[in-house]
């Protein structure tokens, strides 16, 4: 396969403070971590992964992990301190890569004094469209984000919510075989979400490779291929959704109700004790195959079945999971080093 | 090229929709006034107070905006994150800057025509030429309604679908009177003023280039209040270039001081890198009739070019090495 998005070791570390920043010296003296006055930060240390063609690729981790650092020397605006990374087969900068790459920063902020085919317009001009190609392009994709009736009014005056879609029109004006985009779904309402997330799916089924950052799982879950979660700068887990979370159920609660005393003992003894709740009995068992013969025990026991129902691991677990094991590690690493 | 191009134009739109010709506007007609107020009190010398008067006015409010404006320029696409969508676009750093720097060029000129035609409005009327003022104020008011008329049209509710090509329309309206106005004014100003003032208003042109391009350089490393005090100081400096050059601490017949020597040599090196302002400068000829040759108009204008273009190479290099957390 040959990658869209090829990242190897990126890293970035920020020389910060007064003197921090002052070329030259800057960077011997903030070896020296003095807060406020010269200060080094590892933002991100050491990231690999890779995007393939016609994927849609997921980029969490919690704030401060290092993402959109991350986004930012792909898309050029930070110099990597080391490691490489090539955007459709070419290295970061290139123009040739950036003519077939749109992308939609986090919290976007537009040119307000523009109305919205004049935003989209200007943005056509810098991928060298002709003006029948802005045009055309512009029209069409103020109507595929839903902003026709805000044709007529400044960016100023457009809500958070207007100006994400306007953002997206602007990522995807150039006709990108990849898109990337930090935090999408950000500050929308449930509808917005929506929309975003028809659109990221209408964009894969065209053939484009979408890469995101998000904080909300439920839309990564239900969106991506290949997902990335990275915590204290650097990725922790990676790979198929469903490779990370597994096709199996981690537990399975049966709900019984219509219980007797001597039939709960006998089921206890089986699968453990169980919450109990005013006239209901929650069993968990850790494994399918146990689902059958406890079932049917509880039925030859007169017992009433209410539900069963499995519980796989669920993204927020694994999201939890490396936010924490980072977090010990990094604790670790301190300890060791003082 | 064309981004380059994309690029200048758009802070040219952003400058003109901030309102930029209604604070122009007021400049002018508060320049109107106070080179009006204090030719009148003068004795038989109003012409010569209008010259003189007139350019340093047009010079400094000028250069203070280009000042302000350059500062602000590339500082204000960073902290609005402005920026953010742009540089991933298929466009060079250096041609963003230069972009940014064409467009505030484009603003400044209009400027300098504004400030122009109201200093030919009030020249006209001390040395008598009958009805300039009231070309002036004619040119400037038929514009305005007309624009005014083309905005009220524009901003008219047309039918969904409709309306996008009804206001580019209007828009183009707009755009047509502006240039009609523009071209009438560089007309009126050029038929009223004498030449060696179309050619002290051509030198202030460059001035103020020339500090734009340092305040660019400034602006790509520092924040906008450090960069628009350091760009003000070259400025100072630069108008004083050539006593700073020329400056001679001894005493007749006494070695120097080493002290002072060594202040001497660092005054004769500042002098050496700060932009040699005075050649923009020929209101003394204007003022007392004397005719400014054009050889000295292009060489000043050749070394303004030279000097802002190496300004303009350092900012890009400065600029391109930039990361924008």
């Amino acid at each position: 396969m040959n990658p869209v998005l090829d990242i190897h070791d990126l890293a970035k570390t920020f020389d910060l403070g007064f003197l921090g920043s002052l070329p030259l010296i800057g960077r011997s003296l903030s070896r020296l971590q003095l807060k406020g006055i010269a200060q080094r930060i590892e933002a991100v240390r050491g990231v690999t992964f890779s995007v393939e063609r016609g994927e849609i690729f997921g980029f969490l981790g919690p704030n401060g992990a290092g993402k959109t650092t991350t986004i930012k020397m792909l898309m050029g605006l930070i110099r990597p301190s080391r490691g490489t990374a090539t955007l459709l087969g070419r290295p970061i900068g290139d123009l040739e890569a950036r003519a077939r790459l749109g992308f939609l920063p986090e919290h976007p902020y537009f040119y307000d004094y523009l109305k919205p085919v004049e935003f989209l317009e200007f943005y056509g001009r810098l991928f060298r469209l002709t003006a029948r190609e802005r045009r055309q392009r512009a029209e069409a994709l103020i109507d595929r984000v839903g902003l026709r009736h805000a044709v007529n009014r400044p960016l100023r005056k457009f809500s958070k919510g207007m100006v994400q879609r306007i953002g997206i029109a602007q990522a995807l004006i150039g006709d990108p075989e990849l898109v990337v985009m930090d935090e999408p779904m950000s500050g929308l309402d449930p509808m917005g979400r929506k929309d975003v997330r028809d659109l990221i799916f209408e964009l894969k089924e065209q053939g484009r490779t979408v890469f995101f950052s998000s904080h909300i799982l439920q839309d990564v879950e239900a969106l991506c291929d290949r997902v990335a979660i990275m915590a204290r700068g650097q990725v922790r887990s990676q790979g198929p959704l469903h490779a990370l979370l597994g096709d199996r159920a981690e537990r399975i609660d049966v709900t019984l109700a219509a219980l007797t005393a001597p039939a709960e003992a006998a089921l206890t003894a089986q699968a453990g004790a169980p919450r109990a709740l005013p006239d209901r009995w929650i069993f968990s068992l850790p494994g399918e195959s146990d689902v059958g013969p406890f079932v049917r025990a509880a039925l030859d026991a007169q017992a009433q079945l209410i539900s069963v129902v499995p519980h796989r691991r669920s993204l927020e677990t694994l999201f939890v999971e490396a936010a924490q094991a980072a977090e010990a590690a990094d604790n670790a690493a301190q300890r060791g080093g003082a | 090229m064309w981004q380059l191009i994309a690029i200048a134009l758009n802070t040219f739109r952003e400058a003109i929709r901030n309102r930029l010709f209604a604070a122009l506007l007021l400049m002018t007609v508060g320049m109107l006034v106070v080179v009006a107020a204090f030719s009148s009190a003068s004795l038989h010398e109003e012409v010569r107070l209008v010259k003189d008067m007139g350019l340093f006015l047009t010079s400094t409010l000028s250069v203070l905006i280009a000042i302000f404006v350059g500062v602000n320029l590339v500082y204000k696409e960073i902290d609005r994150r402005t920026l953010y969508t742009v540089a991933p676009k298929p466009i060079y750093r250096w041609q963003f800057l230069l972009g940014k720097y064409v467009g505030l060029g484009l603003t400044l000129a209009i400027q300098v025509l504004f400030l122009g035609a109201a200093l030919a409005a009030v020249y006209g009327t001390v040395t008598g030429a009958e009805g300039t003022a009231l070309t002036f104020v004619g040119i400037l008011t038929g514009w305005l309604v007309a624009d005014f008329l083309a905005q009220a049209i524009g901003a008219r509710p047309f039918e969904p679908g409709a309306s996008g090509d009804s206001t580019l329309l209007m828009d183009r309206v707009r755009r047509l009177l502006a240039l009609a106005a523009g071209v009438g004014l560089i007309l009126y100003t050029g038929l009223v003023l004498p030449l060696e003032m179309l050619q002290a208003l051509f030198l202030v042109y460059v001035e103020v280039m020339v500090v734009t391009a340092v305040a660019l350089v400034f602006s790509s490393f520092s924040s906008p209040f450090l960069s628009g005090f350091l760009t003000f100081g070259v400025f100072v400096l630069g108008r004083f270039s050539d006593r700073l050059a020329g400056l001679d601490l001894s005493e007749k017949g006494q070695p120097l001081d080493p002290v002072l020597e060594r202040v001497q040599t660092l005054v004769h090196g500042i002098a050496q890198v700060m932009p040699d302002l005075t050649l923009f400068n020929v209101t003394p000829y204007v003022v007392y009739g004397h005719p400014v040759t054009w050889a000295f108009v292009l060489q000043s204008a050749l070394y303004g070019a030279t000097y802002a273009s190496l300004a303009l190479l350092l900012a890009a290099l400065m600029f391109s090495r930039r990361d924008f957390m």
